[in-house]
């Protein structure tokens, strides 16, 4: 319970209406999309939504003044447990900071709050002609805020990157309540060197080390075209040998997403018009650029992967372009759909390991999925070796709750020992933090020690991410 | 498919697809308006488990979020793992009245009103005479309230002192049928239209009737009981819904149309009885039962399209109120913005909430107005009522037609040329 004196000098701040201190309303700031927050009721005590940095600013250093944990949350579209309250305290609602404060195309830059949807920046930008690249499969719902604070990416992460690439400056309220302005005060230059990477230090730091109340981003112009090729096989082992072909043969596709057969199966179920043939794995390569480009780049990937299988297709047409990514795009809302009386759940759902190893990963799943006897639809982004395995369970089993978990860390611990990481781009909040130290090793103590220089008494966002040691 | 939904014990299962991963947040236009978790449908959702599993007990505010919810189905048609909202937010207000009772303001309508709707037109003309008194009178026939009135406020009301067609007014005392050859059919007027937008049933019965199709209006018909449905009152619904079903008895193997897209995904998904397969949406019908014969009559009208939720979500009809409207010499059609945006009307729902409502409609009301259409149609005459307040609020002089009207006005203007 929060002293009911704090809480009227955070209502005097904010508003009482924007205090929501309702149980049934602090219920729905319980969860993400993670299977731990479904299994455990971390409700916080107030939710307290937010307008301006003013107020983040005063809110911290009150709660930094009575020790009350501060959980920053956009969306709540995580699958990590990030922006769940699990220590109770209060959880910050950014969702309401959502505005496009500055458009300085020539400077290839805009200026946002850190509640904007994805989907609603780009839709702005559209008409300008520019971009943001980034792109999660969450970007109807996600905020910008969720995205730097988690680094985030998606499918087109193998030509351009993942949201740090493109993050120029950011304003931060530290926990204590200090704001400060990451690459350069006043700067609106494209690069600086200017000082420690500040911003690369609170990009990916998941509301640890303060709250982004304003970033600075690159845009880029929007391709002039796209095109895709369709490639099916036999064999799991071709598929990942075709990309690293592709790769050696000087091509750089957009995207590079795989399907195994369970996620063609999925997709095929939840849309049989997709029809899909029978293959152990389907990839798909996306280009961008020029007409010419595209055309090029796109019969070039054909052909490479025409030494691997003889069933590839290509297109440029939007349409066909809008029905082949369909499969793509259906895939995880599909996965719960394999099985009666199931939902999918997000546990060992991030891997990412090296290129080469893909299809060992992906084989080693299924075999997983058998020894657990639980479905498993898996596919991802093989050009980057991100994989995102979706096991599909009775939620409201206890047995197949503990399988599940089992099954997640037999995930989490093969991606290690091929020389991966436990997450690719959903991050570690609490479902990954067991697994810091041997990911780690003594970086996870250096972070220790940053955080502790910057949130001295330990109330933003605490217990995530292993930072609290043993 | 017409199944006899009854959700309650079904809960569980209903819920358990819901990975809240909160794509409903992009599309669910009371999150949209109020930007609270719980009002979105992943929030809903949790608060439906919370409350079965016993984490969370019933309580003023969570009886609040789960009636603060439009049916609308846009977020059922977003949602990637098909969670059926709205099934689950009705078989949550059952349980709820189960516990809590139904309000009175509801329990007046869905128990009172809307049963006895149809005896109740006897004394329109009674009330006509109060119109003047009680209201303004506005422009396109409506009357707005002086005064906030009972269960409506100010909202904008149709002139219920207009000619009604000699049919509805019959609907006192005897059947009528519109036409004596070709197919019969069985018109399902609903309270709505039989109440505020008589002009819609006379519209819908003449191009039937072009079509040679002999429309029979019985009289014995009641509300189809989605009011009673939303209201969680499952009992209610069912005495209507067995009302009705002996009525369509009467007519064995008849088609029944319906021109209130409401009532038609009501009838569609919620009533058995042997209608299965037989209910149709006025546009439905008109280009798939019947040869449509597309008018000859010049309608000089620039017309914009909005589509009603339980038309365009419940029951997948997009195309045919488009291509209807597009056959007629001189429209000139444009498309708005979002089209099947919700308009904010839900039914009782902007009676609940009216503000709520309103705001929600306003956004819908600026995008029909961005198109600089002199007309607006739709096909339901909820949709209608919503967005005829929403437009005069905006001072709008867009008119306001169903489908039916602006046919039926071809129809006329072919007469006329001939």
């Amino acid at each position: 319970m929060l002293a009911q004196e704090l809480l009227k000098k955070i209502q005097d701040v904010v508003g009482p209406e924007n205090c929501l201190r309702d149980e049934a309303d602090r219920f729905c700031y319980a969860f993400d999309s993670s299977l731990l927050s479904q299994i455990n009721n971390w409700v916080p005590d107030l939710v307290v939504r937010v307008k301006t940095t003013e107020q983040v600013a005063t809110i911290l250093k009150l709660a930094n003044e009575y020790r009350v944990p501060v959980v920053p949350r956009g969306a709540g579209t995580g699958q990590c447990c990030g922006s769940v309250a699990w220590r109770g305290g209060i959880t910050l609602d950014l969702s309401g900071m959502n505005q496009i404060l500055s458009f300085d195309l020539e400077n290839l830059q805009v200026v946002v709050q850190p509640g904007i949807v994805h989907a609603e920046l780009n839709k702005a930008l559209a008409p300008h002609g520019f971009f943001f690249p980034p792109d999660p499969g969450s970007t109807k719902m996600c905020t910008l805020g969720g995205m730097v604070a988690f680094n985030s990416s998606g499918q087109r992460s193998v030509k351009y990157g993942t949201t740090k690439q493109y993050i120029l400056g950011l304003e931060v309220v530290l926990p204590t309540g200090e704001v400060i302005t990451t690459g350069g005060a006043k700067s609106r230059a494209l690069k600086s060197v200017a000082g420690y990477d500040l911003t690369g230090l609170f990009v990916g730091s998941e509301g640890t080390l303060g709250v982004v109340t304003r970033i600075r981003l690159k845009v880029l112009p929007i391709p002039e075209k796209r095109g895709l090729v369709v490639a099916f096989f036999d064999e799991l082992e071709a598929s990942g040998k075709a990309v690293v072909q592709i790769f050696r043969g000087r091509l750089l596709p957009s995207a590079i997403e795989i399907m195994d057969r369970t996620a063609m199966k999925a997709a095929g179920m939840y849309k049989p018009d997709l029809n899909l043939p029978d293959a152990e794995a389907m990839l798909l390569f996306e280009v961008d650029g020029s007409p010419v480009d595209v055309t090029y780049q796109a019969q070039k990937i054909a052909e490479i992967c025409r030494q691997f299988t003889q069933r590839v297709e290509w297109t440029d047409d939007p349409k066909r372009l809008g029905e082949l990514w369909a499969a793509r795009g259906v895939v995880g809302a599909a996965a719960g759909r394999v099985k009666e009386g199931a939902t999918r759940v997000y546990i060992g759902e991030d891997i990412c390991v090296p290129v080469v190893m893909v299809p060992q990963a992906l084989k080693k799943i299924q075999e997983l999925s058998v020894k657990y006897n639980i479905p498993i639809v898996t596919y991802g982004h093989i050009g980057d070796g991100n994989l995102h395995a979706a096991p599909v369970i009775n939620t409201y089993d206890q047995e197949e709750i503990e399988k599940v978990k089992k099954l997640g860390d037999e995930i989490h611990r093969m991606a290690l020992a091929m020389e991966g990481t436990t997450t690719g781009e959903h991050g570690v909040g609490l479902t990954r933090a067991q697994y810091m130290e041997e990911e780690l090793g003594l970086s996870l103590d250096v972070m220790r020690r940053i955080k502790k220089l910057l949130d001295p008494n330990n109330i933003l966002n605490p217990g995530k991410m292993a930072l609290e040691g043993e | 498919m017409a199944v006899d939904k009854n959700d309650l014990n079904n809960l569980p299962r209903l819920l358990l697809p819901c990975v809240r991963c909160g794509q409903c947040r992009s599309v669910c236009p009371v999150f949209l308006a109020k930007g609270v978790e719980s009002d979105s449908p992943r929030g809903r959702m949790t608060l439906v488990r919370a409350l079965l599993e016993g984490k969370l007990k019933p309580s003023d505010l969570l009886n609040e979020k789960l009636q603060q919810c439009l049916l609308c189905r846009t977020c059922v048609m977003e949602c990637p793992s098909g969670v059926h909202v709205d099934r689950v937010i009705i078989a949550a207000r059952e349980k709820l009245a189960e516990k809590k009772g139904i309000p009175l303001k509801k329990k007046v309508i869905t128990r009172w009103l809307l049963p006895n709707l149809n005896r109740l037109a006897a004394f329109m003309p009674a009330a006509a005479l109060l119109e003047g008194i009680v209201a303004v009178r506005v422009s396109g026939g409506y009357y707005r309230p002086r005064l906030n009135l009972p269960l409506v406020g100010k909202r904008l009301l149709p002139s219920v002192g207009g000619k009604r067609p000699e049919f509805l007014t019959s609907s006192t005392g005897g059947s009528f049928s519109a036409s004596s050859a070709g197919r019969r059919v069985v018109f399902f007027t609903g309270c709505m239209t039989n109440m505020a937008y008589p002009r819609v049933a006379g519209a819908v019965v003449e191009v039937l009737r072009r079509h040679g199709v002999e429309v029979v209006i019985p009289k014995e018909l009641v509300c189809c009981g989605l009011p009673m449905l939303a209201a969680g009152d499952r009992e209610s619904f069912l005495r209507v819904r067995e009302e009705n079903i002996k009525v369509f008895k009467k007519y064995p193997g008849l088609a029944i149309i319906t021109a209130c897209a409401s009532c038609g995904s009501t009838l569609k998904e919620y009533y058995a009885g042997g209608i299965e397969g037989k209910v149709y949406d006025f546009t439905e019908f008109l280009l798939g039962e019947v040869d449509f014969q597309p008018p000859r009559g010049v309608v000089e009208r620039k017309i914009t399209y909005h589509d009603p939720c339980h038309l365009r979500k419940a029951q997948q009809i997009k195309e045919q109120p488009r291509r209807l409207l597009k056959s007629i010499p001189g429209v000139q059609y444009q498309e708005v913005k979002e089209p099947d945006r919700c308009c904010g009307f839900g039914g009782t729902f902007s009676l609940s909430f009216p503000d709520l409502s309103q705001e929600i409609g306003i956004t819908k009301v600026q995008a029909l107005m961005d198109t600089g259409a002199d007309t607006v149609v739709t096909a339901c005459p909820g949709c209608m009522l919503q967005l005829a307040d929403g437009l005069y609020n905006r001072q709008s002089a867009a008119a306001v037609m169903h489908v039916a009207e602006v046919l039926a006005a071809a129809y006329r203007a072919e007469e006329r040329q001939n």
